[in-house]
């Protein structure tokens, strides 16, 4: 029986390794066809942003990689509704479709799912 | 099913105070101990790293339980799911 896991990315896009690493891990879980969820929280909302320009730091196109979650069987995206209000951004500032969820349904998702990883 | 949440950066106490469950634990150490000293109001099982809190002089502050390693990896082998923040 394969483990469901709650993977909570919490780092800016451009600032360190984190935000790659959780996407590597969201991708290797989506190609071992482990149920993934993907929750975006504090910092790691700016990942979602349109209009990056990954190219001017030299660095690989995450935004682009994380549009393809989906089609890595990588289908539950969330992001915390009080991470984008306290950043002042809303979900058209978003170039992923993902649901907004407030802090209930966060204490939920942690609950529901047998492994959290927080990075 | 409860969890056990680790908690090592003293910004990160806000932040998972809305988003766990009221069943569930809380473990603090490295900085994250600091929010000893203020009253927490946390309504969940408290636990701190005792070296951690000594160590920053927090002692008389301990509104936690203070666990050692050894006691430490009990705590986590006796929780469900363990979430390290």
């Amino acid at each position: 029986m394969s483990v469901s896991v709650l993977l909570i990315s919490r780092s800016s896009p451009w600032s360190g390794l984190a935000a790659r690493e959780a996407l590597d891990i969201a991708l290797s879980g989506g190609a071992f066809d482990l149920p993934m969820s993907m929750l975006w929280l504090d910092e790691g909302v700016w990942q979602l942003v349109g209009e990056q320009q990954p190219q001017q730091l030299e660095q690989k196109n995450l935004p682009a990689q994380l549009s393809a979650l989906p089609m890595f069987g990588i289908e539950k995206l969330y992001v915390a509704q009080h991470s984008l209000e306290q950043r002042g951004l809303t979900e058209a500032d978003l170039m992923l479709e993902v649901s907004v969820v407030d802090a209930g349904q966060i204490a939920q998702l942690i609950e529901q799912h047998q492994q959290v990883l927080s990075l | 099913m409860t969890s056990l949440h680790i908690i090592n950066h003293l910004a990160d106490v806000k932040t998972c105070q809305a988003l766990i469950a009221d069943t569930d634990a809380v473990l603090l150490c490295g900085d994250a101990v600091y929010a000893l000293r203020q009253p927490l109001g946390l309504t969940h099982r408290l636990y701190a790293l005792a070296e951690d809190v000594q160590a920053r002089g927090l002692e008389s502050f301990n509104q936690a339980k203070s666990v050692d390693y050894p006691e430490f990896v009990a705590l986590c082998a006796s929780y469900t799911k363990v979430v390290a923040w």
